[in-house]
């Protein structure tokens, strides 16, 4: 069925009608607390809870079966038993049910991925939608319903939470109403069965109440209609991810660099950043973003100053803005002016701003005032240490006046207090207030570093993505003669002739099968050469001494050729030896690696990282996923920590990098377009000085084994 | 030790690299075989001596930019290679170069640096790290107090991002980190007893057949 049948995802959270399957008589029992909650929380529209016994359930006429409602039912609920669960969505489609909310437990998460399938299966020849299973339900503010067996006290407001783990997600219902954030919407995808969060985003993103969205992740089934979503979404709206695993036991144990490399989560990482998603690394920061972004407006500008009653928070605060790339102002002279009349002179007018540990709360009115009036800060941070020369009954109101002066101009502020039991007090009054109060002064700082990052994404980003255009004919017929073969990778030569293909430039190369013809071929290409063992049976050639470098005459022609010859079949025994092939020996550039893959989630993916033996020592390496443009991929490589070796050091003159993103566009549109390759690694990639080009030294291709 | 007294004595104000690793050598810190000569002839006697390939370097106390003066040749395999190497060290045009090096030349892939500072609150510090330019650009460099018990060492070891560098890799085998260990210490050692010694640095530490050795050093004192 095509999905243009399906039913409008906005009937999944304004639905006119709800059906619960499973609801029961008995309180306590999740049967009963979903009608309960979808009762308490003002739900308008109209609600069959479905049990044979019939009777009453918190006043609502109970009915038999879905199909003896009488009216229309957008939603169904299902709360029975995982053998029941069938049965049920049968009923549900008799009666053309749009949405299935399936709360049971029991299917995937327990193995039983079979009964999972055969349900989504079902649902969508049907023309329905499944959420689910083994989820909590759903709250949408828009309807007032609470379709969930978690709290019954939820705060509205601006925060749309989709979560991917089911008991986590009714404590952050809990802890959201604790810390007063308000909630458009909460709910948990469960097994992600068929609606996953992509298909949720469709409705949020458009959905004007949602000011900020929050995702908590743990895995990516499909990660190319996530990517595409994301996009979309972070246009219109912040979109804040949590994810855990970070660390992946377990790491398939892929042939190549990049295989091994991107299973770790890094890949998740380059991603998120690439779609302009943020990342917070705890629940609690994640929270305090939402918050934040919810509640306070995009700034324009960039710079930030800190204004500080003591030296050592300003410090801190310092480094947190490092840490969290917040830019601090630095125009010393604008800073003297602006702050001078507000600040004793033992005070500091560098930023941070220190007006001392006298400072009252009108010298705090005062600098607040001064800052917010320049219109070259955009934002401040205001710290507070708690002092005996500042009466704190005056802080809330202190603090609460210049917030509002802030909004109203459209710039922000966060605070920092730091004290005993009144200051505590005061976090929490204002907290409740949704002003942006913390008690660390990392924690203030944080937001900001989120709110800027989102900033510069939407200062950057464009659609426009580098289509290249591959021979994926050729490419393929390559690929397939080696699928003939019973091969999974690539031979040397084949690999580079899709280099020769994609117009990648690589060395010259002549492969010989005899001692006689190695030499003839040295001769040909000039020297010095190298030399690599020819064999479908070695992969890593260096590891099997089947490499030998900088030969640089006849003679050494002939002792390395048999040396690998004879160390090839004494480390790979059996091993059938084609030759060796003589290639001229590069010139030393900057090595690099750079390749390109299938990624298990995410589906294309190129990388690139400081080459050779340093790949594996310090995995310096940068991710980003297909397609991209120009732009990007030299934001990944300007990612690597290495990057200083492509400007140059040591006087050297800065290297081609232009070649280097020329060589990654290609590697993705190979992957991407040619559909038999898993993997391709060029280590290294030697890259020259400017205009002098880059050449791919040593190729790896491998296929995909599920074609 | 009559090596740092006589560089005091001229005022120089670092050890030559054969000076210096002529001094780190007596506390057990291996380093490469090499010798300074001042004629053709004998050069080419002491590279058949150390065996090739060699390198040549230009020598002096005040010649501490070797690469970029162009006063270094490396990976010489014969005589032939040697005396022309010579040849063009001898007669730069700029800088005047009297003695010059012959060292024997280490294929290491592998880079370390290993190194001693002095901080003005904590003293004389041990550092170790990745090598080569990687010591700027990566700046993964671990630094411990002297004295240094062997955990410290050990713990040194461990404690940078880049650490996989000491394992097998790519076929070579592992760092002897009992004599990496031995070398820190020993550093460490100096630092506490000679105070007019102001740094060490040995970069690179190349590692040959998995033992560790200083290929390239430089002492500088401090003139008082």
């Amino acid at each position: 069925m095509k999905k243009n049948n399906y039913p409008d995802i906005q009937y999944l959270f304004e639905p006119r009608s709800i059906a619960v399957i499973g609801a029961s008589h008995i309180p306590g029992k999740i049967g009963y607390i979903v009608v309960e909650n979808i009762i308490a929380d003002g739900y308008t529209g109209k609600v069959y809870p479905i049990n044979p016994k019939k009777g009453k359930i918190v006043g609502c006429t109970v009915y038999e079966s879905v199909e003896t409602v009488p009216g229309e039912v957008d939603v169904a609920c299902l709360v029975v038993p995982a053998p029941l669960v069938f049965r049920a969505v049968e009923s549900c489609a008799r009666k053309k049910v749009k949405h299935l909310l399936i709360i049971s437990s029991g299917f995937s998460e327990i193995g039983n991925t079979r009964e999972e399938n055969k349900i989504a299966e079902y649902a969508r020849n049907h023309g329905m939608r499944v959420m689910g299973p083994n989820m909590f339900g759903m709250y949408s503010r828009a309807v007032q319903i609470n379709a969930t067996f978690g709290p019954k006290d939820i705060m509205p407001g601006g925060v749309a939470i989709i979560t991917q783990s089911g008991a986590l997600g009714l404590a952050m219902i809990g802890k959201t109403y604790v810390e007063n954030i308000g909630l458009s919407t909460i709910c948990s995808v469960g097994n992600k069965s068929d609606i996953d969060e992509a298909d949720l985003l469709e409705y949020l993103v458009p959905h004007q109440d949602t000011k900020v969205i929050l995702m908590y992740i743990e895995g990516v089934k499909n990660g190319e209609k996530l990517i595409a979503a994301l996009k979309k979404a972070t246009q219109l709206k912040p979109v804040i991810v949590v994810k855990s695993g970070r660390s992946k036991r377990g790491a398939q144990a892929a042939a190549s660099h990049t295989g091994s490399l991107a299973g770790a989560d890094n890949v998740f990482e380059a991603v998120m950043r690439q779609c302009g998603a943020l990342r917070a690394e705890t629940i609690k920061e994640a929270f305090d973003w939402c918050s934040f972004l919810s509640n306070n407006p995009v700034p324009s500008g960039d710079d930030v100053v800190i204004v500080t009653n003591g030296g050592g928070i300003g410090v801190m605060a310092t480094d947190a803005s490092e840490k969290f790339g917040v830019k601090l102002y630095d125009n010393a002279h604008k800073l003297r002016e602006i702050f001078s009349p507000t600040t004793p002179d033992f005070g500091s007018l560098k930023n941070p701003i220190d007006i001392t540990g006298q400072a009252q709360w009108q010298d705090y009115d005062q600098a607040l005032g001064a800052a917010l009036d320049c219109d070259d800060i955009s934002a401040v941070i205001a710290l507070y240490c708690g002092t005996a020369v500042f009466e704190s009954d005056e802080l809330p109101a202190m603090i609460e006046r210049n917030y509002e002066k802030y909004k109203k101009k459209n710039k922000l502020i966060t605070f920092s207090l730091f004290g005993g039991e009144p200051t505590e007090r005061c976090v929490t009054q204002l907290t409740k207030k949704r002003i942006p109060v913390y008690n660390d002064v990392y924690d203030s700082v944080s937001p900001l570093g989120a709110i800027y990052s989102y900033l510069h994404y939407l200062q950057n980003v464009t659609d426009k993505v580098e289509d290249i255009d591959i021979d994926s004919d050729a490419i393929n017929a390559i690929v397939n003669k080696a699928r003939k073969d019973d091969r999974y990778f690539l031979l040397t030569q084949e690999a580079q002739e899709i280099m020769k293909i994609s117009d990648v430039p690589i060395p010259r190369t002549i492969v010989a099968s005899t001692l006689n013809e190695a030499v003839r071929s040295a001769e040909i290409i000039g020297y010095p050469v190298v030399m690599k063992v020819v064999s479908k049976d070695i992969i890593h050639k260096s590891d099997a001494g089947g490499v030998a470098l900088d030969l640089l005459n006849e003679r050494e022609v002939i002792d390395a050729y048999e040396a690998i010859i004879r160390r090839c079949k004494t480390n790979v025994p059996g091993a059938s030896i084609e030759g060796v092939e003589v290639t001229e020996m590069v010139k030393a550039g900057t090595e690099i690696i750079a390749g390109a893959k299938i990624d298990p989630s995410f589906g294309p993916i190129v990388m690139v990282g400081l080459g050779g033996i340093y790949v594996e020592v310090m995995k310096d390496v940068a991710f980003r996923a297909h397609p991209l443009n120009r732009r990007e991929v030299l934001s990944m490589i300007k990612e690597i920590r290495s990057y200083p070796l492509l400007l140059g050091v040591r006087g050297e003159k800065t290297k081609d990098v232009e070649s280097l993103v020329d060589i990654i566009l290609k590697l993705g549109s190979i992957i991407q377009k040619s559909k038999g390759i898993s993997d391709i690694e060029i280590n290294p990639v030697v890259v020259y000085e400017q205009g002098e080009g880059a050449k791919a030294v040593d190729v790896r291709i491998l296929l995909s084994k599920d074609q | 030790m009559n090596i740092i007294e006589d560089a005091l004595k001229r005022g120089a104000a670092t050890l030559s690299e054969y000076e210096s690793k002529l001094f780190l050598a007596g506390f057990g810190i291996p380093v490469t075989r090499e010798k300074i000569v001042t004629a053709e002839n004998d050069a080419v006697a002491v590279a058949e001596e150390i065996g090739y390939p060699v390198v040549l370097k230009g020598s002096g106390d005040e010649l501490s930019h070797k690469t970029e003066l162009g006063i270094i040749a490396l990976d010489l395999r014969d005589e032939k290679d040697v005396r022309a190497a010579y040849a063009k060290i001898t007669s730069h045009k700029d800088v005047p170069v009297k003695e010059v090096l012959v060292q024997q030349m280490i294929k290491g892939e592998r880079e370390l640096v290993v190194g001693l500072t002095r901080d003005a609150q904590f003293g004389p510090c041990v550092m170790f790290g990745l090598g080569g330019i990687f010591t700027e650009i990566l700046e993964d460099v671990a630094f411990r107090v002297a004295p240094l018990t062997r955990e410290d060492a050990m713990d040194m070891m461990d404690s940078i991002r880049g650490k996989k560098i000491l394992d097998a890799v790519r076929r070579k085998p592992p760092v002897d980190r009992e004599v990496l260990a031995d070398m820190l210490i020993a550093i460490g050692e100096i630092g506490l007893t000679y105070d007019r010694v102001k740094e060490i640095d040995i970069n690179p530490l190349k590692i040959l057949d998995g033992k560790p050795i200083a290929v390239d050093a430089l002492v500088v004192l401090d003139k008082g």
